[in-house]
């Protein structure tokens, strides 16, 4: 092989590889951006999926599967302070003057039953509704709790993805330093090129001095030619 | 290597921003911590205070009223009738009535001071989220629980009777006023009252 043709595939060769580095350091930079991105994507989905189990347990514990024994346990909870509080009060018995007859204390016998009796109604329905009131308490604290949680949730990711653009940006860089070293293959291979170009050049053409006017014996006088005749002949 | 900036800009952001969460939830876990206290048995405790407050007040209303009730029935020379036991029966349950009403105005002390836990600490959360500075969430809910765990004091109680004692005062007015009618039934407070026709 002669060594102009070695020169000018060495110049190939390295413009060729340049360019092979440049799309591999491009390749990297991508494949380092697209891993940022997944990361980033499945750290999104961890947060959405975290976010998603605190929404699926207050719709749980909202349910009216889950509402009806947390209601009774408070109704229930609720009539054992009322009675406990009855107990505790003695109800003071004033002394009547009078002989107590018997009519009279059947009389009182009965009327104490029919307030009893009055009482344990609308004891229970007042035990009830304050369930009710206690549940929608229990509810409002853990939906607020949720709320709050759901809030931090949201906040996290939307740190997450800010930081997420500093590190596209870092991953776009990834491929720079390869990148570099394949310019410099690739201007190296373009110099060699056009050296071994040049040389190509000189070794083609045989230099014959004496085929050449001497400096300063070149003709440069205008070739005469005849004009046309041009318009009506008035000449 | 590479040109114009540092590659590890945003994994320093992402250091940074794990921190951060990192630091909140440390701050999270202070407050709980500080908030422990905050139990059942504590709100229980709250309840059982009022009852303590109100129970002995309604008791001694109810003896008064009571009392009022005997003396003003006995004026009316109504002693020992049916009227008294009916009477007796009427107030007995006004008095269970109202006992009822002070056990749930306990449980709603309990779920007020619940509720106003709950929002102290739901703005120490916030807080710390916009500090991101556990020590400082820290202090605020020490802060916050020693003064939870002060006593306080409870608005005073009004008549627990009224109710009964303004309708049986308007009935007996009503019979005042009308032919035929008998004496005042219960009216206390006053001098005995008989209405003579004619």
């Amino acid at each position: 092989m002669e060594p102009l043709t070695a020169i000018a595939l060495i110049g190939l060769a390295l413009s060729a590889a340049g360019t092979g580095v440049g799309m591999v350091a491009q390749n990297k930079a991508q494949r380092a951006q697209d891993q940022a991105r997944a990361a980033e994507l499945y750290r999104q989905s961890q947060y959405s999926r975290k976010a998603g189990a605190v929404v699926d347990q207050q719709i749980d514990e909202a349910s009216a599967d889950t509402a009806k024994p947390t209601i009774d346990e408070a109704a229930a909870s609720r009539a054992a302070n009322y009675n406990r509080i009855t107990s505790q009060v003695q109800q003071p018995t004033r002394a009547i003057t009078k002989t107590v007859s018997s009519p009279f204390a059947a009389a009182t016998a009965q009327q104490s039953a029919l307030a009893a009796q009055w009482n344990k109604i609308l004891g229970g329905a007042q035990s009830r509704i304050g369930g009710q009131q206690d549940w929608g308490l229990a509810r409002n604290i853990a939906q607020q709790r949720a709320a709050g949680e759901i809030g931090l949730i949201g906040r996290n990711a939307r740190g997450s993805a800010s930081v997420s653009a500093a590190e596209q940006q870092d991953a776009s860089r990834a491929g720079d330093g390869m990148a570099a070293a394949g310019q410099l293959l690739g201007l190296a291979g373009q110099g060699v090129s056009l050296y071994g170009a040049s040389q190509a050049g000189g070794a083609s053409q045989d230099y014959d001095p004496s085929a050449t006017a001497a400096w300063g014996q070149e003709d440069w006088s205008i070739p005469q030619q005849s004009l046309p005749k041009m318009g009506y002949g008035w000449e | 290597m590479g040109c114009g900036g540092s590659n590890d800009a945003g994994a320093e952001q992402r250091q940074l921003e794990a921190e951060r969460q990192t630091r909140i939830e440390q701050g999270r876990a202070a407050i709980d911590q500080k908030f422990e206290g905050f139990n059942d048995e504590f709100f229980d405790a709250r309840a059982k205070d009022y009852e303590q407050f109100a129970v002995p007040q309604l008791a001694s209303q109810y003896d008064n009223t009571e009392k009022n009730l005997v003396y003003s029935l006995a004026r009316a020379g109504l002693g020992g009738s049916s009227v008294e036991a009916n009477k007796r029966g009427a107030l007995g349950k006004e008095n269970a009535q109202q006992l009822r009403n002070v056990s749930d105005a306990a449980q709603s002390q309990s779920n007020d001071l619940r509720r106003d836990v709950e929002g102290q600490r739901s703005n120490l959360y916030s807080q710390l989220e916009a500090s991101a500075d556990p020590g400082a969430a820290t202090n605020l809910a020490l802060r916050a629980a020693q003064a939870y765990q002060k006593p306080t004091s409870f608005a005073p109680i009004g008549n627990f009777f009224k109710n009964f004692t303004e309708t049986y005062l308007a009935n007996n007015e009503a019979k005042m006023y009308s032919p035929g009618a008998a004496a005042p039934m219960f009216a206390w407070g006053g001098q005995s009252q008989r209405l003579v026709n004619g």
